[in-house]
């Protein structure tokens, strides 16, 4: 919907105007108004077929009427408009009906503006033209109805407006109020000299604010707004004329200017407000106004043609890209898959070197390794009770008066063994009991070690203060050994309270003996 | 005939829409029509040829994975083979990797009292169990067994028990539990006591290949 085109009827002619890149070309094709133009028209439609077809009329045969309705809304309202435009307009299917204002008082009535192309003699043969082409026919516009459009921009949109446009056909008065057209005129202009024709302009205008007065539509003293769209050279000419007619509260728009504020591309040599409205029209494409409804059904239906074609475009490239990606990527698939194939020959090939290189074995490599770390690991962390004994004698060779009568090691896997000590190895005790667990003999970690030392002080001499003592040093000579843990057991005699005591002062038995008890722990763990 | 009722004879008269407006269409709805199919067609092989390529890409992988670990397993048995077969072969000639040799161990006995002249050493071994080791600690398909051994042997010195107990372990693989060392020979005439006893609890070891013949226990 980039390329339009334009069909510009006048009294005199119909110009096709072409608009493609948002620009409108400055050379028409023109028609003249009989059965020559008629088939060259046909002709020129065959050459660009399917570019929607926007009408603009310039006519002095268009008729506005301003007419009462009672207000309803929706179905009831489109038949109501309908039938009272049929009314007013029976000659012609070329009309149009514009809701302005509501009525302020009684039955609050919908004021419409009811406009029609008169002649629709001078329409018909081009309408039918396009039809029987299948053209899409995207409405019928005219100059007057397009007025708000440009006033607007122009920055115009007062309380009285008479917009004067110079075109090809002549000169337009369109008179708005409050922004609502409520009537315009077109006069021929027949003048040759710019002299002549800015004159007859200015006559034209005052005719029309005198109208304006006599139909009370403006006040004899009240001052209208005028804007005027012609060429630099009209301009200037009315400017002087002005003077004389004493216009006020004018406003002049060269024509270029008019173009810039408007943001349409100017042609130089603009004499006519033409191609302003065309270029306006196509810019802003309004809604239908005068084409029956059902004549754009080409228009509807072309545009359903594209959008299918786009959407089976958009569908075809969608489809294409995304079936590109995805075969791009089952290309990598394939492409990752060889690669992996080819690692996993080499890997292959590496696995047969590593056996053909593999040195005889007595059995499974796996277990070799566990059978040497158990070994290894019951060797490094499993009990001896060398060691430990060893240590002890370091301490008992320099406490002489300490004699040991017994000493029992053993491992646990815990060192809360109750005090006392174990129980005698017997074989019988070692049969029955509990079987060992991995612990004991260093899995994982190892063992805790016990060594029970039972002793006497010698010589004793009845002096238990002395032995005491003897015991007292000697277990703090032991607990300096590293990582052991040293308690007493029993002492040579119990002092606790609770504990009764007995003994003899005087006469006291020669074979009494101060004996003691040790309990070493070392946890090579702690 | 007026002008409005010249031109309201098509909108009057309007034909179907399938003979008079379809025609101008048809060729859009067809194309659009085909490039639905084309497209879903398009996306069906091109959906077809990615999954497949990445069941292939899949497959491709896992073999090549299985592939990598075979020769990783062959790598690290190789190696463990080079590292361990030398001290295992001595574990197996010694007895700790096999079975029992409990004549060995008598004979073991005998000849250290024999060579260091001990006093006479009494001895009684007990049915040998299996340990349940610590799933944290590998075994392989071996199994650790213990066979208990109780030990009586009089001393001249102290240092007796731990020389019979040093040639012992070259001779074997066996670690001690307990061992108590006492003072004896006392009587009512001579209180002090003029030898030394000792009794130990050891525990002889060997591996094995799993058999489901001992009782298992903790």
């Amino acid at each position: 919907m980039f390329t339009k085109r334009l069909l510009f009827l006048t009294n005199q002619q119909l110009a096709a105007y072409f608009w493609k890149n948002g620009k409108l070309n400055s050379s028409p094709r023109v028609f003249s108004l009989d059965a020559e133009g008629e088939r060259a028209f046909t002709a020129y439609l065959q050459e660009h077929p399917k570019v929607p077809i926007y009408i603009l009329t310039d006519l002095v045969e268009e008729n506005f009427q301003r007419i009462a309705v009672p207000h309803v809304r929706g179905e009831a309202h489109r038949n109501l408009v309908s039938r009272r435009l049929l009314q007013t307009y029976r000659e012609t299917p070329f009309r149009h009906a514009t809701n302005q204002e509501r009525e302020k008082s009684g039955r609050k009535d919908d004021i419409m503006l009811f406009s029609a192309l008169t002649n629709a003699d001078l329409l018909q043969p081009w309408v039918k033209a396009i039809r029987a082409q299948h053209e899409p026919l995207a409405g019928i516009y005219s100059i007057a109805l397009l007025g708000p459009l440009l006033f607007r921009k122009l920055g115009l949109d007062i309380e009285h407006l008479l917009l004067v446009t110079r075109q090809s056909n002549g000169l337009r008065q369109s008179y708005f109020l409050h922004g609502r057209l409520r009537f315009s005129r077109l006069v021929p202009l027949y003048d040759d000299t710019v002299e002549q024709i800015a004159q007859r302009m200015v006559l034209e205008i005052n005719k029309t604010r005198e109208f304006l007065a006599s139909t009370r539509l403006l006040a004899r003293d009240e001052k209208i707004n005028i804007g005027i769209l012609a060429g630099d050279d009209i301009l200037d000419a009315i400017e002087q004329a002005n003077e004389e007619l004493s216009l006020q509260h004018h406003q002049y728009f060269d024509l270029l200017e008019a173009c810039q504020l408007l943001g349409v591309h100017a042609t130089q040599a603009m004499q006519f407000s033409d191609h302003l409205f065309l270029s306006v029209l196509a810019k802003h494409p309004a809604k239908n106004q005068y084409a029956p409804s059902g004549f754009s059904r080409h228009l509807q239906l072309e545009q359903t043609r594209l959008t299918c074609l786009s959407l089976a475009g958009l569908i075809a490239a969608s489809s294409l890209l995304y079936s590109g990606f995805e075969l791009t990527s089952a290309w990598q698939e394939r492409k990752q898959a060889l690669e992996l194939d080819q690692k996993t020959s080499v890997v292959n090939r590496q696995y047969k070197q590593v056996l053909a290189s593999m040195p005889p074995t007595v059995g499974n490599a796996h277990d070799m390794k566990s059978a040497v770390d158990i070994e290894q690991a019951i060797r490094k962390n499993a009990g001896q009770p060398l060691p430990f004994f060893r240590q002890v004698s370091k301490v008992l060779d320099s406490t002489p008066q300490i004699r040991i009568t017994q000493m029992q090691w053993f491992v646990s896997e815990n060192d809360n063994i109750a005090l006392g000590g174990a129980a005698p190895m017997t074989f019988q005790a070692i049969a029955n009991a509990p079987p060992p667990t991995p612990a004991l003999i260093g899995l994982p970690k190892p063992p805790i070690q016990f060594l029970l030392i039972e002793g006497e002080v010698s010589p004793f001499r009845h002096d238990f203060r002395s032995a005491m003592d003897t015991v007292q040093q000697f277990s703090n000579e032991l607990g300096k050994l590293k990582q052991i843990k040293v308690q007493v057991t029993r002492w040579p005699i119990d002092l606790q309270p609770k504990s009764s005591l007995r003994g003899k002062a005087g006469n006291e038995d020669p074979d009494a003996k101060a004996k003691f008890t040790l309990q070493l722990v070392w946890n090579p763990n702690g | 005939m007026r002008a409005s009722e010249r031109l309201a004879e098509t909108p009057k008269g309007e034909p179907g829409f399938m003979q008079d407006d379809f025609p101008l269409i048809k060729q859009a709805v067809i194309i659009l029509g085909g490039s639905i199919g084309i497209a879903i067609l398009l996306l069906l092989i091109s959906s077809f040829a990615l999954s497949s390529q990445q069941t292939s890409r899949t497959l491709a992988q896992q073999k090549f994975d299985a592939a990598r670990n075979q020769l990783q397993e062959a790598e690290i048995e190789k190696r463990e083979v080079l590292n361990f077969q030398p001290k295992f072969v001595q574990l197996r000639a010694v007895g700790i990797v096999g079975n029992e040799r409990r004549l060995d161990w008598i004979d073991a006995i005998k000849h250290i009292q024999d060579e260091r002249n001990f006093l006479p050493i009494s001895y009684e071994i007990f049915a040998q169990q299996t340990f349940v080791l610590d799933p944290n600690v590998p075994l392989a398909n071996l199994e650790l067994r213990g066979s208990k051994m109780g030990l009586n042997m009089k001393l001249l010195h102290e240092m007796d028990l731990f020389n019979f107990l040093n040639d012992l372990s070259q001779k074997s693989f066996y670690q001690p539990l307990t061992c108590t060392i006492s003072r004896i020979g006392a009587t009512i005439e001579n209180p002090q006591p003029t030898g030394l006893a000792a009794e130990c609890s050891l525990l002889w070891i060997t591996m094995k290949e799993k058999q489901a013949e001992t009782p298992a226990v903790q």
